[in-house]
């Protein structure tokens, strides 16, 4: 096996198995699996150069008072040691937190699940070129995270959040290839031991007895739909509205894409005058905020 | 994992023959060049397990002008096919592991276009397979065709329907096979040669060999140039002169159809739209005239592929010499 290997990084979006991921992988005995800790969303690019030593302060400052962070019990004075040579990208910081937790739990590996870590792809593999990512994707039209009464434009808003998720993925992929992984929720519900085993591979770690007995105890929605299936509970023109603008994803990710399923004059009523337009309007303020957010523009 | 045969795959105009002729430079592989073999010979001829079958198969292989340049020993053919399982696969292997044996290299690989449609196929025939995708910003592809066949039909939206389909492909076939598929951009392979090649040989699972960058292993590159649609090149050097050629080439209304059309495909490859200002009249025609028409063409393109899917794709009789060699 090779002996330089990276971290791991467990993303995409919520409820799409990156939790059931990560506790499989916790379960290895040599790698420590963090969630959470929002290093990445929250602190990323936050103070400016943290070369600056008034900025690593004031950065250091506010990870030592994070709630979330503190799960790794940093050791702020050996960090001030080790970052004081060479140079100082967030990623570096992030990854000796990681690692001084990691030894302290006398694991040799560190990983992080994080939703929506795939956005810093880039800084990842320049800061830590053998590193692994595993990017999490399930079906838009299934799942409890958007029920569409719940708010007008809910839909749009997460169907929004579903394609530009969809879009890293195909592009990390291209980027960096025999590093990035895509595993779709349903392949991992139907057929976890194969997911698992091959996604070891990838990670170039041992298959072990007791991720067995982690996956037999590890529950997936009931609603986990096979493939091709849709969300019984969902109305038509809310299939119809994900069908007909993530249809390309959808198709690339062998996700299939049927009809409407809308049969009475007043769903397709509902779905012109209402449906569409709340949603794509929603749509374009997801992408008009993503944009302007300070996470959003990391990505590229 | 078995290294297995390798594949160049994408549109024309798209890089293709400057991948085959690096690739054929390097000592270990010997690639073939448009073949064809499983866009016009994959299923067409039945099970071949019936020896009436595989003798029609053979027959137009024999007659096919693109297979008649590689001299094959059609006998030999035969017997390697009985040794092995009466499929498809094992006829295309025995083929080019005649070649690649005159050759005298240890590994096969073939450049034809629209490969990457048969991904599926391919891998369940060879598990050790690579593929590698040439892809190229569809404003310059569709220049370089436009280029070398002015009256090709469908325009604008045929070309972007064409490339649309082929760009979808890599995209799906890199999430499905990611340790088997690769994604070639041309721009950064005529760029930086030495870098993407020394990313290919490392995907591919062979050494980087310097001499691949002199394509002395193809005949046309070495002695000719590329087979760019801009005029000849000097022979033996990559050159960056055709990319972003488009601006030359287009007229801006082509150039916005384009964007306005794969838009979205055009950023997961990394290629960026650029700004167009029409004037008023200009804007008015591109609306109502070059935008909906280029729709119907990528609409007609799209039906014409489906429908020619389900028929086949025989070979067409001009690719046919009379009588068999």
């Amino acid at each position: 096996m090779n002996a330089d290997r990276g971290p791991i990084f467990v993303g995409g979006l919520a409820h799409s198995g990156k939790t059931q991921v990560r506790t499989v992988l916790g379960a290895h005995p040599e790698l420590s699996m963090t969630r959470h800790t929002h290093l990445w969303d929250r602190y990323y690019g936050r103070f400016g150069d943290i070369g600056d030593p008034r900025n690593l302060e004031r950065c250091l400052a506010a990870i030592g008072g994070d709630q979330r962070v503190a799960v790794l019990r940093p050791d702020l004075a050996q960090l001030r040691r080790e970052l004081s040579e060479g140079r100082v990208p967030y990623a570096r910081l992030f990854g000796l937190l990681h690692r001084q937790h990691a030894e302290r739990s006398g694991k040799r590996r560190w990983g992080e699940q994080l939703r929506g870590v795939e956005r810093f792809a880039d800084p990842i593999f320049e800061e830590f070129p053998t590193a692994r990512m595993i990017h999490m994707i399930r079906d838009p039209r299934a799942g409890t995270s958007h029920d569409p009464g719940r708010r007008l434009g809910a839909l749009g808003w997460e169907t929004a959040r579903w394609i530009t998720s969809a879009a890293l993925a195909e592009r990390n992929l291209r980027r960096y290839g025999g590093r990035y992984r895509v595993v779709r929720y349903e392949t991992l519900a139907t057929t976890p031991r194969d997911t698992v085993r091959e996604l070891c591979a990838f990670l170039d770690e041992e298959y072990l007895p007791g991720m067995d007995h982690v996956l037999d105890s590890i529950r997936y929605d009931e609603d986990a739909p096979e493939l091709g299936q849709r969300d019984e509970g969902r109305s038509s023109p809310s299939l119809a509205f994900i069908d007909r603008y993530a249809a390309r994803d959808l198709r690339i990710f062998d996700y299939p894409v049927g009809s409407s399923g809308m049969t009475t004059t007043r769903e397709r009523l509902a779905f012109a005058l209402v449906a569409r337009p709340v949603n794509c309007a929603s749509m374009a303020a997801w992408h008009l905020l993503e944009g302007r957010s300070r996470v959003g523009r990391v990505k590229g | 994992m078995e290294r297995g045969p390798i594949y160049v795959a994408g549109l024309e105009r798209s890089g293709t023959s400057l991948l085959f002729a690096l690739l054929a430079s390097h000592p270990n592989i010997a690639m073939t060049r448009r073949t064809n073999l499983w866009r016009h010979f994959y299923g067409q001829y039945g099970d071949l397990a019936e020896p009436a079958n595989l003798e029609r198969c053979l027959e137009t292989m024999r007659r096919y002008k693109r297979l008649v340049v590689l001299d094959l020993d059609y006998d030999r053919l035969r017997t390697d096919f009985r040794t092995g399982p009466p499929t498809y696969a094992a006829l295309f292997a025995s083929l080019e592991r005649q070649v690649a044996d005159r050759m005298d290299k240890p590994r096969w690989g073939d450049k034809s276009l629209h490969t990457e449609h048969y991904a599926d196929e391919i891998f369940e025939a060879y598990p050790g397979a690579r593929i590698l995708h040439m892809i190229r910003d569809p404003r310059d592809r569709y220049a370089s065709s436009y280029v070398r066949w002015k009256t090709r039909r469908g325009g604008v939206g045929a070309g972007t329907a064409e490339w649309l389909s082929s760009s979808r492909l890599a995209l799906r076939n890199q999430w499905r096979y990611p340790d088997r598929c690769r994604t070639v951009r041309y721009e950064a392979l005529a760029m930086e040669p030495e870098v993407s090649l020394r990313e290919i040989s490392g995907f591919i699972g062979e050494p980087f060999a310097p001499g691949m960058l002199s394509m002395e292993g193809a005949t046309t590159f070495r002695d000719e140039g590329s087979n760019s649609s801009y005029g000849p090149r000097e022979p033996g050097v990559i050159s960056t002169s055709s990319i972003g050629r488009f601006r030359e080439v287009l007229t801006p209304r082509q150039v916005a159809a384009i964007q306005f059309l794969a838009r979205r495909d055009m950023g997961s490859f990394g290629y960026r739209p650029e700004p167009i200002r029409l004037p008023a009249g200009q804007r008015a025609r591109f609306a109502l005239l070059d935008l909906p028409l280029e729709l119907a063409h990528l609409v007609a393109w799209r039906a014409r592929e489906r429908a020619r899917d389900r028929a086949g794709r025989p070979l067409p009789s001009y690719r046919l010499v009379e009588q068999a060699a």
